[in-house]
């Protein structure tokens, strides 16, 4: 099964665009969707379980609107792990309690307003079919997507043995 | 010249705090201090709300704890109401916070705390962490994490999310538990209870090797205060308080919440955001007093429930009266997550359980409410004033971690006068005083976490107050 996780604050304006990606997605064959505020240790088993995970999140930038996708490597996470994870540390705890690391990926999209408010900016709405359309050329297996020149991207290769 | 070294922030705790250690002309620990360096506000803020809105807005106070606070402020609105709510629906509160109080106490122990007791109070520091205890211990990391998970659904079917449920409300509780939502329970209760019985095993197994610090942390006489039922049984909510003695002899027994609160008065030090509350008959700072697991063991007769009545038993046998030691309080732990267990499939054995009358209804009838509840760090109390239009005119919360305040000051100075070395300084030493205070998982901020988001800096300064040494720690 491909794990899709979007996560962030709803009741943040775009902080909440992961959520309304992987809702989305939900009805999709093979699909299972989480949609949580953060990343925590319990979902280690279901990254573990699953063959390809998809991390949906909101970004800052000065792209707003833009969507980004990086492959991510648990090798990259240098901050410890308490009850909040990041996607680095959820895939090494993965992988540590089951022997497994499934590839994984970020899919972020650049906010423009994170204020309290439970809609998505006018930039991030429109953003959000060109999101699921790239989400789903990942499901396929089109990594053409993945940006090419980010670090974690590398280090996934690098384990790869690429 | 004397010396002070600041630890700041605390790792792998709930909120922002530092610790301060004096250093004597000697080089020698001649102080230390547990400074919460945070401010809330949420008795002021909560001011001009309706006091029906509280169990929503004061559970935002902890992401952990969240349900203890909508369960005293529920319990204060009950008295408002000035009714007796429904049989069921105090069952369900009860059954709630068992849920609770696992979930909490599993991630205090597997997440903040097995790190240190696994891995080694000296071990690299970069390793010492739920991800390096689940490297060396897969089964014990997984269980951890599928004992939380157990807690978390307790509340989510009962509360209808996991964190930050609004469903105890003045009255009672919003929902029933349906049929479905039983099976459930039942069907994760069996996996549940065998992580708790194997973790007690191997945690029994491993005490031998952490004697100096159980001889260390927090290992001094004080007070108990801890919830019972009438014949003494612990008991975490709907019951009433008891205090004992270092010795474990009964002080003050079944009391009202109101009637403890008038025993417990609340000092205040200019460093530190956290009051000192203490037993008003033996003043400040000789009226210390702890609450929490450890405090809830000391204090009742009893747990009830057959294993982890036996645990207590010898669970007992560490003190003479009471058990003394700050460090037992993940022992402690262990032993109530066992219990919580079983009290849970006794509560869901009883056929009331599904009882659909949930909750009463009425308009205020008095102009103010006192609610308790045990949470997982120790006695929880919320007290409210109202005016006539229930809206609320003063809120006086008094938290767990408060009232252990005093204790986790005077363990930092038994810990720093035990394991520190002021002429040479290590990672190892300064955990061990950072673990004395994990020892009583303490909640600072309820809701928002350093942990791994600063570093640490410890700092030696001389009696001029120059830093003459420094030393950060990465996050």
């Amino acid at each position: 099964v491909i794990l899709v996780i979007g996560y962030g604050n709803p009741l943040r304006g775009d902080d909440g665009v992961g959520w309304v990606v992987a809702e989305r997605l939900a009805s999709r064959a093979g699909v299972e969707v989480v949609t949580t505020q953060m990343l925590v240790p319990e979902l280690a088993e279901r990254v573990a379980a699953a063959t390809t995970v998809i991390f949906v999140d909101a970004r800052v930038g000065t792209d707003q609107g833009s969507v980004h996708c990086d492959a991510i490597s648990s090798r990259a996470e240098r901050h410890p792990l308490g009850h909040v994870a990041s996607p680095e540390s959820l895939l090494r705890l993965a992988e540590a309690l089951s022997s497994h690391r499934p590839p994984a990926f970020v899919v972020s999209v650049t906010g423009a307003d994170f204020d309290f408010r439970a809609t998505l900016s006018e930039a991030v709405l429109h953003a959000v079919p060109g999101t699921i359309q790239l989400i789903e050329r990942l499901i396929e297996g089109d990594r053409d997507v993945v940006e090419p020149n980010t670090r974690c991207l590398r280090e996934a290769d690098d384990e790869r043995g690429s | 010249m004397s010396r002070t070294i600041v630890i700041e922030p605390v790792s792998r705790v709930e909120g922002h705090a530092k610790i301060t250690i004096h250093l004597d002309e000697r080089g020698e620990v001649s102080d230390a201090r547990f400074h919460v360096t945070e401010f809330r506000g949420f008795e002021t803020f909560c001011e001009g709300r309706h006091f029906y809105e509280m169990p929503t807005i004061t559970s935002r106070i902890c992401g952990i704890c969240p349900v203890s606070h909508m369960l005293a402020s529920a319990g204060a609105g009950d008295e408002i109401l000035a009714i007796a709510i429904p049989d069921a629906a105090v069952r369900l509160r009860r059954l709630i916070n068992l849920g609770q109080i696992i979930q909490s106490h599993a991630l205090s122990f597997f997440y903040l705390s097995s790190p240190d007791l696994l891995l080694g109070y000296d071990s690299d520091a970069s390793r010492r962490n739920i991800l390096g205890v689940a490297a060396e211990h897969p089964e014990l990391a997984r269980g951890g994490i599928r004992l939380r998970q157990f807690g978390q659904t307790v509340i989510e079917v009962l509360g209808g999310k996991r964190i930050h449920p609004s469903w105890a409300v003045a009255g009672g509780v919003t929902a029933p538990l349906t049929t479905e939502g039983r099976a459930r329970i039942l069907a994760a209760l069996p996996e549940a209870r065998q992580i708790a019985e194997r973790t007690l095993v191997h945690f029994k197994r491993a005490l031998d090797g952490h004697a100096a610090e159980a001889r260390a942390f927090g290992n001094f006489p004080t007070m108990f205060l801890g919830m019972v039922a009438a014949d003494g049984t612990l008991e975490y909510y709907g019951g009433r308080l008891r205090l004992v003695d270092s010795d474990g002899h009964i002080v003050q027994d079944q009391l009202s919440a109101a009637d403890c609160l008038a025993l417990i008065g609340e000092a205040v030090e200019p460093w530190s955001y956290l009051k000192f509350p203490y037993y008003k008959p033996l003043g400040y700072p000789a009226g210390i007093y702890r609450v929490g697991p450890l405090a809830r063991l000391n204090a009742a007769s009893r747990c009830g429930t057959p294993a982890a009545d036996a645990e207590l038993a010898e669970f007992r046998q560490l003190g003479r009266g009471a058990v003394l030691s700050s460090f037992h309080y993940h022992y402690a732990r262990l032993i109530e997550i066992l219990h919580c267990v079983e009290r849970i499939a006794q509560l869901l054995d009883d056929p009331h359980v599904l009882d659909r009358d949930v909750l009463a209804h009425a308009t205020r009838n008095r102009l103010e409410g006192l609610g308790v509840s045990e949470a997982p760090r120790g006695t929880l109390f919320h007290r409210y004033t109202v005016d006539k239009d229930g809206l609320l005119t003063h809120v006086d919360l008094l938290i767990a971690t408060g009232q252990n305040n005093l204790a986790m000051n005077r363990a930092v100075l038994q810990v720093a006068k035990q394991f520190v070395d002021g002429a040479r300084l290590n990672d190892g030493m300064l955990n061990r005083v950072e673990a004395s205070i994990r020892a009583f998982d303490p909640c600072l901020s309820c809701s928002t976490h350093a942990f791994g988001s600063m570093p640490m800096r410890i700092e030696l300064i001389d009696a001029a107050g120059s830093v003459v040494d420094a030393r950060v720690r990465p996050s």
